[in-house]
């Protein structure tokens, strides 16, 4: 979509325009519940989240200042994300440290990355294995991996320390790893 | 790639089909959005037009029937008042008048008679404020029949007062001891246990069971769990952390947790959440 396009949207929608609005929604929806899912498990009811999350992207726009279509969509991604952060905190008590915790952040700071090949997954399967994991983990991993959270800012977002968000990605990862060897070894039983 | 961009990748542009009710949803969220703010800024009507406006029939009579009452008891108040301070103002000019009057006719006898009556009201209460004064010479007598019953730290000869007052007081001035008093009270146990209000079942292990602290010290306990239809989804005797939200979908359950102790049972209640 060329630049004027969305920015014509945009400032519509500022005007209030109905029919912009529409398209807006159009445009950045599917995306947007992804993202929701992502942080929400796929069974849950993500649409609650969802819908108010996209009202206050709504209401929001009337003080953005449009610059380019890249940083448009990173800003409507960001109220979302922020939504389903709160979400998330209102419902759920996300992180809890115990003593396991000092032995693991010594084990997460060795951790070796073994090589995957991105075209042996769909992104269903993918999206499969994220899901498995546990609400906490799920919301560190989302947060630093795919949304591109320094460690800091999660550890800030979700009030804790860097030290409990380094163990978190550790654990995430570890049964990240065990379900993507659980589809490999299902594919050759086939 | 390492498991980082293998997520990465797949999941960062990701879509999901969309429900065609939700813009519905948000069309409508947004249109009484929109009609709220109107009424907020719009018009220049007077905060008292539009309240007035808002409200319906028996709302603004009872509103008036009630400012009315108000009116009307202000003003009978007011009336009371004024009519009260005639009254005074008129005795106190009859009284006035009655004492010129005395006192023109008969001068000299009447101030005779007043100084009289002056100075022995002056001894008077002369007397009076000596016969308040306490004198402090007599000692005060605080026994009964020769024996103190003040409190006191010291053994008390009298064995009924003795069984009653020993679990309070102190035998031979020896030091206050807890023991002592303990024993004496009635016997009251202290259950410690801990009960969670939630557990999150993911197989993290944090928190993935009922686990209530300490339970294995009162093993003479059940707890049943029912879903919020009321249905039984867990029972247990002596209960040992076991119950990890199987066969459950997440919400809001009820435990009722009985444990006997000393002859006693004590019963616990409350929610549980199971979020998955």
């Amino acid at each position: 979509m060329s630049k004027t396009k969305i920015e014509n949207i945009v400032f519509l929608c500022q005007k209030g325009d109905k029919q912009a609005q529409k398209t807006l929604f159009e445009l950045y929806a599917h995306k947007m519940m992804f993202v929701c899912k992502r942080y929400f498990s796929s069974e849950e009811d993500c649409s609650d989240v969802f819908m108010e999350g996209f009202m206050k992207v709504f209401l929001a726009i009337d003080k953005y200042k449009f610059t380019d279509e890249k940083s448009f969509s990173l800003w409507v991604r960001k109220i979302i994300i922020n939504h389903c952060l709160n979400t998330l905190k209102k419902n759920n008590r996300l992180l809890l440290l115990d003593k396991q915790m000092q032995e693991e952040v010594l084990e997460a700071n060795k951790e070796q990355s073994k090589e995957y090949f991105q075209s042996q997954f769909t992104q269903e399967e993918i999206f499969g294995c994220l899901d498995k994991l546990p609400k906490n983990l799920k919301t560190v991993f989302n947060m630093l991996v795919i949304d591109e959270f320094s460690q800091k800012e999660v550890a800030q977002r979700l009030e804790t320390t860097e030290g409990v968000i380094k163990v978190y990605a550790h654990r995430a990862r570890q049964i990240l790893k065990q379900e993507l060897e659980k589809i490999l070894n299902n594919r050759q039983s086939k | 790639m390492n498991i980082d961009q293998l997520f990465k990748s797949k999941l960062d542009n990701g879509t999901s089909p969309i429900d065609k009710e939700l813009w519905q949803k948000i069309d409508s969220s947004l249109d009484s959005h929109n009609t709220n703010n109107l009424q907020q800024v719009g018009g220049k009507q007077s905060w008292l037009s539009k309240t007035w406006q808002g409200m319906s029939m028996v709302t603004k009579i009872t509103s008036f029937v009630i400012s009315a009452i108000i009116v009307v008891g202000g003003i009978v108040l007011v009336n009371n008042n004024y009519e009260k301070e005639n009254e005074v103002l008129t005795n106190s000019k009859q009284h006035n008048q009655t004492i010129q009057e005395d006192k023109s006719s008969e001068p000299t006898i009447i101030t005779t008679t007043e100084q009289q009556q002056t100075t022995n009201t002056k001894n008077n209460i002369k007397k009076e404020n000596e016969e308040l004064f306490f004198e402090t010479e007599q000692e005060i007598d605080y026994t009964v029949d020769n024996k103190e019953y003040l409190p006191s730290f010291s053994t008390i000869e009298n064995k009924e007062m003795d069984s009653k007052i020993e679990s309070h007081m102190v035998k031979n001035n020896e030091p206050l001891q807890e023991k002592n008093l303990v024993e004496t009270t009635r016997q009251e146990t202290k259950i410690n246990i801990f009960i969670p209000n939630y557990i999150t079942p993911n197989g993290d292990e944090i928190n993935d069971c009922f686990e209530i602290k300490n339970i294995e010290n009162y093993p003479d306990n059940t707890l049943i769990i029912r879903d919020r239809k009321g249905k039984k989804v867990y029972q247990q005797n002596s209960y040992n952390n076991d119950f990890c939200g199987d066969n459950c979908i997440a919400g809001t359950y009820f435990y009722v947790l009985n444990i006997r102790i000393n002859n006693q049972v004590k019963q616990y209640s409350g929610t549980i959440e199971i979020i998955k």
